[in-house]
């Protein structure tokens, strides 16, 4: 009565996403296939990047758009600020308030980070960022910027550490 | 907190702020919908390589840094508005003794005493002083000490004794009202502080959960306020409960309650989504917290003996034990991750939008809940339902979702230009083999749940579509699921009185617990079924359901005379419906399109 399990799941495995193989022969839409004239650059020709420039530019002008949406938030966050009083006795509007610094921080850091996504996506799009290599130095800038940092001690680690980054 | 404070304390200035940060909250949903859906998707829809890969991921990250900010943000909004409905209780206590005081011509002081006049009976000649009186907080805790206070107040020539001293009592109470909830909600709202770091880990989401509890409880008086979702629970009181809250009840109620609000039928899809996201990633981040947590129990693998005739050491049987466990904890996390794989797939190969409309790791005996739609179900022009089979369960969840994929790419191929949405439904305890599917407890849970959900898609539907505008819908049953379908379709309508769904495709079926297609309660000709080939283990399970009297009468889907239309069929086993040849969809997943899409007349039938 039972079907071999084992070969429905190596089936699945197999056909499953065929996205994920897919995306390495997708077609430029323009019809244009990859340039594949030009020097080889860090061991990897110009060709390496498949890649559709509007497409990295739109993604780019996209990302870039969100620093506008965050700012709003913030001018939001903001003004939901300007009429609490005066904090002292009161636990909670202390805390209220640096509960609302680090919120701030927070999305202007997340800001920066769209910034800098933008300014990637377009380096790419405009043809400045032209191999594997040179973007992923990039990436690996942010990476290091962004990376996790261990909590210190209390129940509620949250990344307060005694070091600055 | 002191008398002073409490009263010059502007509740409406908390619900400012509380509205600051759920705009903040809304805008990173937003933020996050436009990285997902839009951004992200577009890309990968044109570009490929290295580079894409690893912008991709960047842009993962980002979204999820929206994500943490909307979930966060949203209970500080949620705590602060606790907070002013605390506060605003405490003040009315306090108003209300200050208005007696003033009644009484008392005063009272900035300390919260109260001073009364001199009044009362001459005593050798004089009028009884007046006096300043404070009042404590808890004055009835000691029997004796209550017993004293009466007796005081008797005996107190100044009949204002007693007034005023029941006046400093309440503002006495007032003021410790607000101080115990000050000193509550403190350190929920600190617990609610931003990152430091840009990364949102596991840790970040199994803290989020833990907030989220603490706001919960912290808040549990102005939650109170907010009428609860109706008890009976039929998805269009669902829909009518969620209807007459304000934009500032839902976003609370949801940001404290998310598997609720995700797992409520009626509700539109896009609320549902939103608030699966959440318990997606707080599901994800525990699972791999305890598999890490496991990992570091990890015993010594191999002993020291040695196998004479392998020459080789053995395993251990501590580790073997541990190796077990460890797969069953792996398991859930698979199937967490494919969900989110899917989440992270919007825009390959054209695939819209992903709707979340279930996810717990624990539902149906642990086997699991996973319900995701391709396309939005309340705009679609059509709507199929996919219910798997036995062995069914989160850990193996992935090529059910994919089958939903090909779903929905294969009827947007045969119907261009109109709305589909293609849901892979699992929310049920699956049998794990046909003998043991005879039980009635498979199907006497799972068919009202798979009734519910359906209703919920039509009412939720309706809603945001408008009641002349119905989806066409389809259920598509494999093995066992078309068995539930069966039950499904035959179960009491209720209220709802609408068939399971306009068509019902059993695929595979051992039996739908039905002699014939016309008791299934479905427009006539509406019915279809299909098999795979009789030599694989597909006919063992059609076969084996009519021996153990899955059917009725034993009869299945496939056979003549259950007068359904047998669709033709290339699938070479049981699992075998939804094949892709290269980007060819295989006959019988084009089949199952043209039902979804209503073109019937395309449907190549078997006995034609």
């Amino acid at each position: 009565m039972a079907w071999d399990e084992w070969e429905q799941l190596k089936a699945a495995a197999g056909e499953r996403r065929s996205g994920h193989t897919e995306l390495n022969q997708v077609a430029d839409p323009s019809g244009k296939t990859a340039d594949t004239s030009g020097p080889a650059v860090n061991g990897k020709s110009q060709a390496e990047l498949k890649s559709n420039k509007a497409a990295w530019t739109k993604a780019g002008h996209d990302t870039g758009l969100l620093r506008d949406d965050v700012k709003k938030a913030l001018d939001e966050l903001d003004g939901g600020q300007h009429g609490l009083g005066s904090t002292t006795g009161i636990l909670t509007a202390e805390v209220q308030h640096e509960v609302y610094d680090s919120w701030h921080r927070y999305m202007t850091s997340v800001s920066k980070r769209c910034g800098r996504m933008a300014d990637l996506l377009q380096q790419v799009g405009h043809d400045h960022l032209k191999t594997d290599d040179a973007v992923r130095a990039v990436i690996d800038r942010m990476k290091t910027d962004y990376r996790d940092t261990p909590p210190v001690g209390g129940a509620h680690g949250h990344g307060h550490h005694a070091g600055s980054r | 907190m002191d008398f002073e404070t409490l009263k010059a304390l502007k509740p409406a200035e908390y619900e400012d702020a509380a509205t600051g940060y759920r705009t903040t909250s809304k805008m990173a949903s937003d933020a996050k919908d436009r990285i997902d859906n839009q951004i992200t998707a577009g890309m990968r829809k044109h570009l490929s390589g290295e580079s894409a890969q690893a912008a991709l991921k960047q842009l993962q990250q980002l979204s999820a840094d929206f994500h943490y900010a909307e979930t966060e943000c949203g209970l500080v909004s949620t705590a602060l508005d606790g907070f002013a409905y605390d506060m605003r209780a405490a003040q009315q206590k306090l108003d209300a003794a200050l208005g007696d005081a003033d009644k009484a011509g008392f005063t009272v002081h900035s300390d919260g005493s109260v001073s009364f006049p001199a009044a009362g009976e001459k005593k050798d000649g004089k009028v009884p002083e007046g006096d300043t009186v404070t009042g404590s907080p808890d004055p009835y805790t000691d029997p004796s000490a209550q017993a004293l206070r009466r007796q005081a107040i008797h005996f107190h020539p100044n009949p204002h004794y007693g007034p005023a001293l029941d006046i400093a009592d309440r503002i006495a109470q007032a003021v410790k009202q607000a101080t115990t909830a000050d000193k509550k909600w403190a350190p929920k709202l600190r617990a609610l502080k931003a990152d430091d770091d840009l990364t949102v880990s596991k840790h970040d989401w199994a803290d989020a959960k833990k907030d989220t509890g603490g706001v919960l409880s912290a808040a549990k008086r102005y939650l109170d306020s907010i009428p609860p979702p109706p008890k009976d629970g039929s998805p269009k009181a669902n829909a009518a409960w969620w209807d007459h809250l304000t934009p500032q009840q839902r976003a609370d109620y949801l940001s404290v309650h998310p598997g609720a609000i995700g797992a409520m039928n009626g509700l539109p899809a896009e609320v549902r989504d939103e608030a699966n996201r959440v318990v997606l990633d707080e599901a994800r981040a525990q699972a791999q917290l305890k598999l890490d947590a496991w990992d570091a129990k990890e015993p010594q693998r191999y002993s020291d003996w040695v196998d004479p005739i392998t020459g080789q050491p053995t395993q251990t049987r501590e580790w073997e034990d541990w190796k077990a466990k460890r797969e069953a904890l792996k398991a859930p996390l698979t199937g967490l991750n494919a969900v989110e794989n899917r989440l992270n797939m919007t825009g390959v190969e054209g695939l819209p939008e992903a709707y979340l409309l279930g996810i717990s790791p624990d539902a149906n005996d642990h086997d699991g809940r996973v319900i995701i739609a391709n396309g939005n179900p309340d705009t679609a022009d059509h709507t199929a339902v996919y219910v798997p089979g036995t062995k069914t369960h989160l850990g193996a969840i992935e090529k059910d979702i994919v089958r939903g994929e090909r779903l929905w790419k294969a009827s947007s191929a045969e119907a261009p230009g109109e709305q589909i949405s293609t849901i892979t439904w699992f929310d049920y305890n699956a049998p794990n083999n046909i003998p043991q599917a005879t039980l009635d407890k498979y199907s006497e849970q799972g068919a009202p749940t798979l009734n519910d959900f359906m209703d919920g898609t039509r009412v939720a539907h309706e809603g945001a579509s408008g009641p002349g505008h119905p989806s066409h819908t389809t259920v598509i049953g494999h093995s066992y699921g078309s068995t539930l379908a069966g039950v499904a379709a035959q179960e009491d309508r209720g209220h709802s009185k609408a068939p399971l769904a306009d068509d019902v495709i059993a695929v595979g079926s051992p039996g739908m617990q039905a002699a014939h297609a016309d008791d299934l309660g479905i427009k006539h000709g509406h019915v279809w079924a299909m098999r795979a080939s009789d030599f694989s283990d597909d006919g063992a399970v059609v076969g084996g359901g009519r021996i153990v009297g899955l059917g009725g009468d034993f009869t299945v889907p496939t056979d003549i005379n259950f007068g359904s239309n047998v669709m033709d069929s290339d699938a070479k086993d049981h699992g075998g419906y939804w094949d892709m040849h290269g980007k060819q969809s295989s006959m019988a997943l084009r089949n199952q399109a043209r039902v979804i899409v209503g073109k019937y007349g395309k449907v190549q039938l078997e006995y034609d």
